[in-house]
Formats: structure tokens, C-alpha cells, sequence
């Protein structure tokens, strides 16, 4: 009989997974031999494994293990993986954040990360995954042990979420603490760059500090090392990867920089409009792109997300602004306008823009409208998930209605979100 | 001499059951299993295939023949494929034996994915009954890994 192992190239660490589920004294499958039964097992989607767990000792041990990530992780393409929306509504210190998968209407609660018990209110921090690992960055935060008391700070923590074990890690914090900063992963290089970014607190829309510190952190040495600072300090930014192997390039889109003040009083933000790039072969210098926009256009850089599709050169980068969908043209340097929303938000602010298994989801809670009136039987009766579902290369809108079991309050306006595929 | 017969080079598969198929060499050799056969030359013209029976070979033949065929789009191959693996269990698991020592990896993984998708919206009593699997927890052994199932659905299917 072959074993799984000689079965694809690819999959050449597949011997210990291997071992580890022949250790299983127990059948699977009756009828079948465990490692392709193993593999039956690991084509079920990730959010109904824990259902399948009181079948028998055999599943609820194989569903429990290592080495079905593994297998799912090295065997299973891209596509058939589940790719799960992870939203922390709030301080994960306090709060759970929750794994939502689109495609079975599912929802799941995460362990909350270790608490420190100095601070509190943690926000604005970056949430990244890379395999089966998920990262959170930063964020600004009250430090009981800093005064003034009310004055947030930026924090340089990094913890990882490792779902083979279901635990919290703790791993070497930033060089420069940071939130509200850009961030991407480097896929196949085991590495996350993060780049500007500063103190602000979503308790206090407008004050904080901002910075052009960028910084690369190495998984496999638990490592950060300061890169090239951006060419101006810029927070509120957003990263993301273009390009492949050698010919990568991390971009930082938007935010804002300076800011002045109206009638001496105000601090208003100045946003910019343009964009800066990495070139991560060339010694990681910075080039400027230009304005993206003329006056009048637009504010400020609207919702990113950037999907990447087997049939196109380059990732396709998307803008959510009030009703319209825009896309970004390289050439141009320009937003083009994709298409319109079918139904737009009542608060512009209050959307979540993500992209999941290459469609853009719109979210909008629809209970928002009564929220200030009949507070108490809000709390009763769960809020409901409206997403509006665009495909790029279709062209097309669906929608779907989900009831999130969250015990808090949802806000999209200071939720953070990253997608994972499991 | 017409040069397209000479060139479609023919091997002959003997199943565990003794019936011989003659397939063209370019549709059996997306098997990695027979390929590495023909490549080591450790076979004459006929290829032994002791764990395979007629029965099966004769659905693996029909879907390597379509799936040797370039001109068929995606979505049609698609379709082939979720068609072809509208079979009874039993059926699918001698299929996914049979790919699984014949080293056909796209087949095995589409019989591994209906299996698991017949699975996916179901309770465990139903897993149960329908793979003939023992229940080896105690009562109060699986109430508790119960509680700990945290996903919450809109709907799973009825048993």
C-alpha cells in the first residue's frame, strides 16, 4: 500500500504527520486504512470538526490534533481550506475575539489573549495571520503605571494565537511601540513588516503621536530589525504585499501625518493621499508615488482590501467610499469606480470591508438604527449581520444575513479583523 | 503508412480479477503508480494491478479518459468530476483505495471531499450509523466533549 507521503512532492514533512496519526491504536474509518481516513476526515471544514469530535475516542483525538492542521495545511489547496473571518470586537484582553466562517453561517469564540493586569482598553492594534498562527501587534492602550493616567500609549507587545493548541503566545515586543500602523505578512518568508503608526487611542479621535519607524519581524529568530523609515511619520496607514518572489514591494497607502488646528481649538488631521513603497530586493529603500487624487475628490483614503486572484498579474486593490467601490489602476496612479453598493450604510464609518475567498464583504449590523432607543431589548434580541457580497472577477452582488452570537456589542468603527485560512 | 495509429502507443492493464483493459498510454499514465511502472521499465506491456478489481477500473478508466482530454474547459471538468462521485460509499471507498495505490492525487481528493461533505452538516449519531462507527465514550464522557463543541450554527441538517 502507498502511503500518503510518496502521494505529492510537496508534502515532505508528511512522515511525522504520518506517525503521529498510525500512533492512533484506534480505527478511523472502518474499511479503511487510518492515514486515508485521516485524510476523508481532514476535507471536512474547519467550524464542523468540533461537532464531528463526540463521535469516538479515535475523532475526538484526531480532531483535536496537530496533525490534521497539518494535513489540511500541506494537502488541501488553497481553495478548499476554510477561509475564516477572525474579528475582535473589542480589548481581546477582556473579550473573545470570534472566528466566523461565510461559508457555513458559523461562528466560534476565541480564548481572549493574556491579560497584563497595568493596562486596559487595548485598540487599534493590527491583527495578521500567517498558516495557522494569528498575530496581534500593538495597539494603543492605558498604562495604570504611566501618568498622566488618561494619556493613552502605544504598545510594542506581540502575542501569537496558535490554533494547533488553542494557546496565547507571548513573543519579542516591537523595537518602537505602535498602533493604527500598516502591516503585512511575507508569504513563504516567514516575516511581517509593519511601517509607521503612533499612539491614538479610538477613545480620542484626534490626538496621539505619529512616526515613520518601520520594522521587520523574523518568526524563526522571534527577531525585530528597523528597516528604512518611511520618507514622512504617517499613521492610520495601511500595507499590503505586491508582486511575487523576488519582485516584492510593500506599499503604504493613506493615513495621516501633521495636523492643524481650526480656529486655533480643533486639531484636524491632514490625510494624505498618497502612497510609498519598499522595495524589499533593493535594500528596502522608500520611493514616493504621488497624489492618488486632486482636490475635492476625496477626503481621506477610504476602507482597504486587496484580493489576489490566480488570473491576475497583480493583487486587485479595492476602496470602499460612502456608496461606491473603487479600484486602483498602477498605471494611473488613480481609483477608477468598480461599482456601486447596493445598499448603502446609514454611517459610513460603521462598515466592515474585508475580503474573503477572493469576494469583498460589506458589513453593516442592521439593528444600528434602533440602537439608542429600546437599549434594553436591543440586549436581549441579537443584532443582525447584513454582508453584501462583491465578486471582482464576476462582476456580480449576492448578500447574506448572519445573527453573530457576540455577547458585546459589535462596532466596525473600532472592531480590528483579519482573515485565516485553516 | 497513416503515422496517428502507430504513434498511440496502447498498454494493457490486469486487474486483481484477471480482465485485461487496453488504454492508451497517455490516459494511464497520469497514474503516478503505472508511470513509474512504465519509467522503470520493470513492466512488460502488460501492467499487473493486484489491488485494483474490473469493477473499479472500469470508473477510474472513464474518468481518466475525460480528464486526459485538454480541450475540456473547468467548469465542465468540474462538473464531470461532482457528477462522477455521485456513487454509493462503499463505492467511493474502493475508489479512493484503488486512486490511492494507483497515485491518481486529484481523484483521491475529490472522493475524499464527497465523503467529507456528506459528513459535514451531519450529527454524530448519524456519523455513527452511517460509517459504522462504535461509540466508545461513556454518557457522560460525551456530554462533556458536547459542551465543549463552541461553533454555533444556523442550521445543521436532520438526521
Amino acid at each position: 500500500m502507498i502511503g500518503l507521503r510518496e502521494m505529492s512532492p510537496a508534502s515532505s514533512s508528511f512522515s511525522s504527520v504520518e506517525s503521529q496519526i498510525q500512533t492512533l491504536t484506534l480505527n478511523l474509518i472502518p474499511g479503511l486504512p487510518n492515514d486515508l481516513a485521516a485524510l476523508i476526515l481532514a476535507f471536512v471544514p474547519y467550524s464542523h470538526h468540533s461537532r464531528l469530535k463526540p463521535t469516538c475516542k479515535s475523532w475526538k483525538i484526531f480532531f483535536s490534533s496537530k496533525a490534521l492542521i497539518s494535513i489540511r495545511q500541506k494537502h488541501l489547496s488553497l481553495s478548499k481550506l476554510s477561509q475564516l473571518l477572525c474579528i475582535f470586537p473589542q480589548d481581546p484582553q477582556t473579550t473573545s475575539p470570534y472566528l466566523f466562517d461565510p461559508k457555513n453561517l458559523a461562528w466560534c469564540p476565541l480564548p481572549p489573549m493574556p491579560c497584563n493586569p497595568h493596562v486596559y482598553g487595548l485598540c487599534n492594534f493590527t491583527s495578521i495571520s500567517i498558516g495557522f498562527h494569528l498575530y496581534v501587534l500593538g495597539g494603543s492602550l492605558f498604562d495604570t503605571r504611566s501618568f498622566p493616567l488618561h494619556r493613552p500609549s502605544p504598545s510594542s507587545s506581540t502575542f501569537r494565537f496558535d490554533f494547533s493548541t488553542s494557546s496565547w503566545d507571548r513573543l519579542s515586543p516591537m523595537i518602537s511601540p505602535r498602533g493604527s500602523f500598516a502591516c503585512t505578512a511575507v508569504p513563504n518568508s516567514d516575516r511581517i513588516l509593519v511601517a509607521g503608526g503612533g499612539s491614538r487611542h479610538t477613545m480620542f479621535g484626534a490626538a496621539g503621536s505619529r512616526m515613520n519607524s518601520v520594522e521587520m519581524y523574523d518568526i524563526g529568530k522571534d527577531e525585530w530589525v528597523p528597516l528604512d523609515g518611511l520618507p514622512r511619520f504617517r499613521a492610520g496607514c495601511v500595507g499590503f504585499l505586491v508582486g511575487s518572489g523576488d519582485e516584492r514591494e510593500f506599499w503604504v497607502m493613506g493615513g495621516y501625518g501633521e495636523s492643524r488646528t481650526i480656529s486655533g481649538v480643533f486639531p484636524v488631521d491632514e490625510y494624505y493621499r498618497d502612497a510609498v513603497v519598499m522595495d524589499l530586493k533593493n535594500g528596502g529603500k522608500w520611493r514616493e508615488l504621488g497624489d492618488m487624487w486632486g482636490d475635492g475628490e476625496r477626503r481621506r483614503l477610504g476602507k482597504i482590501v486587496v484580493v489576489e486572484d490566480e488570473g491576475w498579474d497583480v493583487p486587485g486593490i479595492f476602496m470602499l467610499d460612502r456608496s461606491y467601490i473603487f479600484r486602483y489602476d498602477m498605471g494611473s496612479n488613480c481609483w477608477w469606480k468598480e461599482t456601486r453598493v447596493p445598499r448603502r450604510a446609514t454611517n459610513d464609518l460603521s462598515v466592515g470591508f474585508v475580503a474573503l475567498n477572493g469576494e469583498l464583504h460589506i458589513m453593516t449590523l442592521l439593528s444600528e438604527i434602533d440602537s439608542t432607543e429600546r437599549q434594553r431589548s436591543r440586549q436581549q434580541k441579537r443584532s443582525t449581520l447584513f454582508i453584501q457580497i462583491y465578486h471582482p472577477r464576476k462582476k456580480t452582488w449576492r448578500s447574506l444575513v448572519t445573527k453573530p452570537p457576540l455577547h458585546q456589542p459589535l462596532d466596525f468603527k473600532t472592531a480590528v479583523m483579519c482573515t485565516i485560512r485553516l | 503508412m497513416a503515422t496517428t495509429t502507430t504513434e498511440t502507443k496502447m498498454l494493457t492493464l490486469c486487474t486483481s480479477d484477471k480482465q485485461q483493459f487496453q488504454i492508451e498510454e497517455t490516459i494511464a499514465l497520469q497514474a503516478v503508480t503505472i508511470r513509474n511502472m512504465v519509467e522503470d521499465e520493470c513492466a512488460s506491456n502488460v501492467i499487473p494491478l493486484p489491488n485494483v478489481n474490473s469493477k473499479i477500473m472500469i470508473q477510474i478508466i472513464e474518468y481518466l479518459k475525460k480528464h486526459v482530454d485538454s480541450s475540456v474547459s473547468k467548469e465542465d471538468m468540474e462538473k464531470f468530476d461532482s457528477a462522477f462521485v455521485e456513487k454509493k460509499l462503499s463505492e467511493i471507498f474502493d475508489i479512493i483505495l484503488a486512486a490511492n495505490y494507483l497515485n491518481i492525487k486529484n481523484l483521491l481528493d475529490i472522493c475524499c471531499q464527497r465523503v467529507a461533505d456528506v459528513m459535514k452538516n451531519k450529527s454524530p449519531e448519524w456519523v455513527r450509523r452511517t460509517f459504522n462507527i462504535v461509540n466508545d465514550f461513556t454518557a457522560e464522557e460525551e456530554a462533556k466533549i458536547r459542551k465543549e463543541h463552541e461553533w454555533a450554527f444556523e442550521g445543521v441538517d436532520e438526521d
